[in-house]
């Protein structure tokens, strides 16, 4: 004799069910991941852009990032992990306006061009010259998507940018918020 | 119903929930270009979350995070700088960046972590899946919550019990963030409707089920306009098999629950019971071999083609059930295949005159030739393996050893025995095989094929030949060299003789029907007039 459904406890009820949803459940999302679909940018793009300079921001990132707001927090750690660099906080000038970034072995400067007062020069002074410099800057202000910035060969021990003074990467720099990694 | 609300449906059916995003972001992972993660791997990592029995590989990861955090690079760089997740690509940063810190030793086959309170090891073969079970912790519980475990890992006093711990921490993360994305009300839906068609026939038990059930709910459910996910054949038959396997593992449950352990054993990764509130119990769902095929080590040999691979999957997938319902199962290969293309045609916006015309066409196969497709998958299936016994007894792997065994179990092996005792002339060697054991003994046998003799060194000869006339990546003598293909064809045997098995099974029951081939025709005739009709029925211009 067969027992079935009208023979089961409520708990054996309960497993039937709940074994039909989890094999339903594992059928239907497999047949959802192997179907044709445009590609989707997940935490594995977002450690090769924070970590190869050579990758620019995709617009699949660009996507996920407005999906999912926890993919900022998510490329801040990775910065904080892989990056060579984190600047300190910056206390707040009176004007709020930051105009330097000390750091152990590394410091930013920003001086207004005499030549052109629309234009700053970023001024990285890297305090180890035999160290390979950093090739790229990464600028998190609250709020804002962090900005990467693909860095110039440094010369003498010293990077140099000319930027638009009202360039977010200035912007970025000045902001006494912003967290700098330089990687 | 009318095209337009069949179109509004399958755009639906689209909207995936939270959890199946997840999948899909890790499904997509891409290193350089390159796909991560292969889609064994993916259907493995779906499995094991949403089954629940995530503990003892979190388990795995946990000290394996660990380990790869004595890399140049730390952990980060050991999961996402080494390329896509396979064996030899872990194997090769290891190499390039093991450091020897933490007491972290890089072996041969993986890493070995001593800690003051027990031992652990991680292999290179099981890193790929546990990557993509990484992968998914950061897609799911997030990077932040994730590193702050791995911080506890990564500390220099870590002991077994800290990494149990954690690993019990990520357990009960994964456990509060599946909670709310593993209900659903159409999958609740879908199993009350089984059973009140099942209640309304008669007995509501897996025995119940037969093929003319589940063709009798598919022609009762699939045009109506709320029958929930049944249109096409194959998700009614699907779900029968589910709901027979979910009924039975009901049944099995009262017995299970007197004997299955739910102690803290941490080493096996089992959950406390006390550490977090069980309402989700794991549920054990049988590993399908084509996704072992499919998955690292065994997917450095080309088993299968992709195509091969299809045509067995319906197959496999049903496992024991496919001789319950034979007949449903050619249902669905055959008139499934044709609703699919039919599906399509939806897609590409037919006109009522073209999608009719489509209708008609749709059906491309018999079951004739359904039979005859199955009949050449189960010759490649023998060749693949003889050839495997080849390569295995080539590569001196006691694996070798299962092939005659599972092929030719009715071989007599009797001739072998004056080959096996301890001083034995082979040949033109003279081979001292000393304290060997039997395994060795056997495979230096094989080496000498001029020692042996009758029926088995036909069986030598004919596995020599079966490889020989592979031309696929994995089945050329060179390939043996490289250590990741010896480890597939070692991996490969198990799910192979699962293939061999089903398709086996179903063969017989097929014969055992005792129906002609002129009977065979006639009842295709027969279902592929009332496939047809339903089919006009479902998406035709009357719909």
């Amino acid at each position: 004799m067969t027992t079935g459904w009208h023979d089961f406890n409520p708990r054996q009820r309960h497993k039937a069910e709940d074994v039909f949803h989890a094999l339903s459940m594992v059928d239907a999302i497999v047949e959802g991941i192997e179907e044709e679909r445009p590609r989707r940018a997940g935490f594995t793009d977002l450690y090769a852009f924070a970590t190869n300079p050579d990758r620019e921001m995709s617009p699949t990132l660009s996507l996920a990032f407005a999906q999912d707001p926890s993919l900022e927090g998510d490329l801040l750690r990775i910065l904080e992990r892989t990056a060579r660099y984190q600047f300190p906080k910056v206390a707040a000038a009176s004007s709020g306006s930051v105009a330097r970034r000390d750091g152990d072995q590394y410091r930013i400067l920003l001086r207004p061009s005499r030549a052109d007062p629309m234009q700053v020069y970023v001024v990285i002074e890297l305090g180890d010259i035999m160290a390979a410099p950093p090739r790229t800057l990464y600028v998190c202000r609250p709020g804002c998507r962090c900005e990467k910035h693909r860095l110039p060969v440094a010369h003498d021990g010293t990077i140099q940018i000319l930027a638009d003074s009202g360039s977010s990467l200035v912007e970025g720099l000045q902001d006494n918020r912003a967290e700098v990694f330089l990687r | 119903m009318s095209a337009a609300v069949a179109e509004s449906m399958l755009l639906d059916a689209d909207k995936s929930p939270e959890l199946a995003n997840v999948f899909r972001v890790v499904a997509d992972a891409e290193s350089d270009g390159v796909v991560k993660f292969s889609p064994g791997l993916c259907r493995e990592l779906v499995r094991t979350v949403v089954c629940r029995v995530y503990a003892p590989p979190l388990m795995e990861l946990c000290h394996l995070i660990r380990a790869a955090d004595t890399c140049d690079g730390g952990y980060c760089a050991f999961f996402w700088d080494s390329g896509p997740a396979r064996p030899a690509a872990f194997r090769s940063y290891a190499a390039r960046s093991q450091t020897g810190r933490g007491n972290v030793n890089n072996t041969k086959s993986g890493f070995e972590l001593t800690y003051p309170d027990g031992k652990f090891a991680v292999t290179f073969g099981r890193m790929p899946f546990l990557s993509i079970l990484m992968e998914f912790l950061v897609s799911s519980i997030g990077f932040q919550a994730l590193d702050d475990a791995a911080s506890a890992l990564c500390k220099a006093d870590a002991t077994a019990k800290s990494v149990s711990d954690t690993a019990k921490y990520l357990a009960s993360q994964i456990y509060a963030y599946l909670k709310p994305n593993l209900t659903s009300a159409q999958n609740q839906r879908k199993f009350r409707q089984l059973i009140t068609f099942l209640g309304r026939e008669g007995e509501i038990a897996p025995e119940a089920v037969n093929d003319d059930l589940v063709l009798a709910f598919w022609v009762a459910n699939a045009a109506v306009e709320d029958g929930g996910d049944f249109k096409t054949f194959r998700s009614v038959f699907a779900a029968f098999l589910r709901f027979m396997e979910a009924l039975t593992a009901a049944r099995d449950h009262a017995a299970l629950e007197n004997t299955r352990s739910l102690g803290p054993d941490r080493i096996s990764g089992e959950v406390d019971p006390g550490d977090i509130e069980i309402d989700f119990e794991p549920i054990e769902a049988t590993e399908n071999p084509l996704e072992r095929l499919a998955t690292a080590p065994a997917d450095e040999v080309r088993f299968l083609t992709k195509a091969e691979a299809r045509s067995l999957e319906l197959l496999v997938d049903s496992g024991a059930l496919a001789v319950r319902l034979p007949l449903s199962v050619l249902r669905s290969e055959v008139f499934g295949a044709a609703q699919a293309r039919i599906t399509q045609g939806l897609r590409r916006h037919l006109a009522a005159d073209s999608m009719a015309a489509l209708i008609d066409d749709s059906v491309s196969l018999t079951y004739g030739e359904t039979r005859e497709r199955f009949e050449m998958l189960t010759g490649h299936l023998q060749r693949v393996i003889l050839a495997s016994f080849h390569a295995l007894a080539e590569l001196g792997r006691p694996e070798a050893m299962t092939i005659p065994l599972e092929l030719k179990p009715e071989l007599d092996y009797r001739p072998l025995a004056t080959h096996l005792t301890a001083e034995t002339q082979l040949g033109d060697n003279v081979v001292s095989l000393g304290d060997h054991g039997l395994t060795a003994r056997f495979l230096m046998v094989i080496a000498t094929t001029e020692a042996l003799t009758g029926p088995f060194r036909d069986f030598v000869e004919e596995a020599k030949a079966a490889f020989d006339g592979l031309s696929r990546r994995g089945f050329r003598s060179a390939d043996l060299a490289e250590t990741e293909i010896a480890e597939g064809y070692a991996a490969a045997c198990t799910p192979l003789f699962a293939i061999r098995k089903c398709l086996n099974r179903f063969g017989r029951r097929l014969d055992g029907t005792g129906m002609s081939a002129a009977e065979w025709e006639t009842r295709f005739d027969k279902d592929r007039a009332l496939f047809l009709r339903q089919f006009h029925l479902i998406y035709g211009a009357d719909a």
